[in-house]
């Protein structure tokens, strides 16, 4: 019994009850053998009882320490329950609350777009009672269903049938009102635009996607909603509004301004855009005519995609823009160190090269300085100017001022503004593109390039979302050759052909273009034009970039009918710059007295 | 012994489960109540955000420019123009007023006429205070609520 526990447990030999020795043994000396049988047996149960005992014994042990180990989890987890903080369970509901589309705010967290709890309507004509009076309730409800048709849809035998996306309060409550139990409103969330029609093109447009009776899809459909979409959608940003870098009042007030002008010249269509130079912030961007964003038009399926008013003659619109391109041509030369602003250049008329004849709007005599050929506005002496260019390095410039490939801003419809250029970009190219003919762009394209040209000389990509600092881009012309070009823009309104954009302490400088309108089957329209202004100002210390477009604008000055940007679109820029400067709080101060290059080397 | 100990476990057992089963109703019932606050927060989010946009709505620029004009006779509001931003020079001082001698108060100081607009003064006003306290009249009292009703 008390043998090694380690040795392997042999099965102990059963020991025999009556051994058959010790019976024989008693029986010779007369005893009772059934003793020694009785006496065995009493053994064998005592090992078995010892046997059942240790074993009931590990078992309890084990049974005891898994209870211990069980309530011992349980304390722990009280214990650290009862001294944790208490939490608010997260429960289905709050997903309910948020999980909207985010809004989008101007710099200023103004809202220019969010959200608003509405109602569809449907109706289940399985369930309704009396469908002729429900069609004719609901046809005196909502002036725009037309009784019969209704009527006819819920009798089509459908189970399910969408009538309405939204509705007001008002009309929910009428729709109460009718007492059909057939007619089901369903939840939903609207997209609105408070602002109507003040910054269209750059929102876009949101519609329904998906829809469902708990909750339909809002989908931007153009604009920043479009381009934005997944961000916006993305219930990570719900409660982060989009800031944009637009800012409602200037936008508000270049609309105004912009469609005054419109007004005054008769054009046809008008954009405007005004940009920050350092930072490439966008301020205000508007393309007349326009739409209200919550009242989206659809889109035109005959005529002209540029007649309609989705369209954004500011950034999908590429055109030739004139003479504003003549500055990029005289500030590589300067830069290139071809010509000083007051080297002579020759402008004798009329410019021959091959068939073609380059005039002047005007005979200007034989030679003019480089600052007056800016000022007078002179295609021949540019024509010239780039011919000492050539084609390679005046394409190479022109694309590291971002004119050859569609502007990178924010909008869906972005891509689609990509600038048209000649197919062979030889010489007579090179001198007619100095003059802004041969390359289209569009007006945005020119806000950023005059901005990188004259805020000292770095690319800026312009952008519409609101930033934290100036961008740092590449260099592409010198601190010098910007601050030359800078006084050669200040001398046109001074005495050129901008002298309307004078605004007294905002010292604007600005290049004018007034380019022929292209005929759609080659050639150029005689009377129709688009008038632009491109500027800048201070003109000392440049902060801003606006850019004014009127297309086939008009008046009738002096007795004589007169179609040039220095007619048209300055007069609307000057107001525009007067108007918005002191909104963006630019303060009118007196100019200092110049002091570069150009004005030493002419004294 | 033994049954002490027994009785006192038993009603140790007894007392921590009304307290536990006290706690879980506890529980539920904050759950529920946090449920409906939460209902309320989201039905009071809506109501913020259609008074925001209503906010908005009503201040857009066009509305506000379109109320400047129609009130343009009492307010007198115009664009923003560049002429408008001024110096501080162009910021007169305040008139000096005569401060009371060491012991004096200020009533013999501030007459009416001085500091006042003429054309807002009463006609045939010769100085002297604006309003008479002996003509004031303090109002009568309200009657108290009596039995639940207004007399």
């Amino acid at each position: 019994m008390f043998s090694d526990p380690n040795a392997p447990k042999a099965p102990e030999p059963r020991r025999p009850l009556r051994p058959l020795a010790a019976i024989l043994r008693a029986r010779e000396r007369g005893e009772n053998p059934d003793l020694i049988e009785k006496e065995n047996l009493h053994a064998r149960h005592e090992r078995m009882r010892d046997a059942a005992q240790g074993r009931a014994e590990s078992r309890l042990l084990v049974l005891g320490l898994f209870f211990v180990l069980a309530f011992g989890t349980v304390a722990v987890r009280m214990g650290s329950l009862a001294s944790a903080p208490p939490a608010e369970p997260r429960l289905a509901s709050g997903a309910v609350i948020s999980g909207s589309r985010a809004d989008i705010t101007d710099r200023e967290g103004r809202v220019l777009a969010t959200n608003l709890e509405t109602r569809a309507l449907y109706a289940h004509p399985h369930e309704m009672v009396d469908i002729p009076r429900a069609a004719r309730e609901l046809a005196r409800i909502f002036p725009e269903m037309d009784q019969e048709r209704v009527e006819k849809r819920l009798l089509s035998g459908r189970k399910f049938i969408w009538l309405r996306k939204t509705l007001s309060p008002e009309q929910v409550q009428m729709v109460h009102e009718v007492g059909e139990p057939g007619l089901l409103f369903a939840a939903r969330q609207m997209r609105v635009y408070p602002n109507g029609p003040l910054a269209a093109h750059i929102l876009g447009g949101a519609s329904f996607g998906d829809e469902g009776v708990r909750a339909a899809e809002v989908i931007g459909v153009a604009g920043v909603e479009r381009a934005f979409d997944g961000q916006l959608r993305d219930p990570k940003h719900t409660g982060k509004p989009l800031a944009l870098s637009i800012d409602v009042k200037v936008q508000a007030t270049m609309r105004e301004v912009l469609a005054g002008g419109m007004t005054m010249f008769d054009a046809k269509g008008a954009s405007a855009v005004i940009m920050d130079v350092h930072t490439g912030e966008i301020l205000a961007m508007s393309s007349l005519p326009d739409f209200d964003p919550n009242d989206r038009p659809p889109l035109p399926s005959s005529g002209d995609q540029a007649d309609s008013p989705l369209f954004n003659r500011a950034v999908q619109g590429v055109y030739e823009l004139g003479s504003v391109f003549k500055i990029f041509a005289m500030a590589q030369a300067l830069e290139e160190r071809l010509l000083l602003p007051q080297t002579m250049v020759n402008t004798t008329q009329p410019l021959t090269w091959g068939k073609f004849r380059i005039r002047d709007f005007k005979d200007y005599g034989p030679q003019l300085s480089a600052v007056d050929v800016i000022v007078k506005s002179s295609n021949t002496g540019t024509a010239r100017v780039a011919q000492l260019i050539g084609a390679q390095r005046q394409k190479a410039f022109l694309g590291d001022l971002g004119f050859l490939e569609a502007t990178p801003v924010e909008l869906f419809e972005a891509p689609s503004g990509r600038p048209l250029l000649p197919k062979k970009w030889g010489e007579i190219q090179t001198m007619t593109i100095s003059y802004g003919h041969g390359l289209s762009t569009s007006p945005l394209h020119l806000a950023a390039g005059y901005a990188s040209l004259l805020n000292g000389g770095t690319k800026v990509t312009p952008t519409l979302l609101k930033q934290s600092g100036r961008q740092l881009g590449p260099r592409v012309v010198s601190q010098e050759t910007s601050h030359a070009a800078r006084d050669m823009l200040r001398q046109v309104v001074v005495r050129g052909t901008a002298t309307f954009g004078e605004v007294p302490g905002y010292g604007v400088g600005g290049k004018t273009g007034t380019a022929d309108k292209p005929k759609p089957n080659g050639g150029y329209y005689k009377k129709k034009v688009l008038a632009t202004f491109a500027s800048v100002y201070p003109a000392h210390d440049p902060k801003y970039a606006v850019v004014v477009t009127l297309d086939e604008g008009k008046t009738k000055i002096l007795g004589k009918e007169r179609r040039t940007a220095g007619w048209i679109a300055v007069p609307v820029a000057a107001e525009l710059i007067r108007r918005t400067a002191p909104l963006l709080g630019v303060r009118p101060e007196i100019e200092p007295e110049v002091a570069t290059e150009l004005v030493q080397a002419r004294r | 012994m033994k049954t002490f100990l027994g009785l006192l476990i038993g009603c140790v057992v007894l007392l921590t489960g009304f307290w536990a089963y006290q706690e879980n109703y506890r529980t539920r019932q904050t759950i529920s109540d946090l449920r409906s606050l939460q209902r309320e927060i989201g039905a009071l989010r809506g109501e913020l955000a259609v008074l925001e946009v209503e906010w908005a709505y009503l201040n857009r620029p066009e509305r506000l420019r379109a109320l400047a004009d129609l009130n343009f006779e009492t307010l007198q509001l115009i664009p923003m123009r560049p002429e408008h931003f001024g110096v501080i020079d162009q910021i007169a001082f305040a008139p000096q007023l005569p401060m009371p001698e060491e012991g004096e108060g200020f009533e013999g100081l501030l007459d009416p006429a001085e500091l006042l607009d003429p054309q807002l003064l009463p006609a045939g006003y010769e100085g002297g205070p604006l309003i008479d306290m002996a003509d004031v009249v303090a109002p009568e009292p309200v009657p108290d609520a009596q039995d639940g009703q207004f007399p």
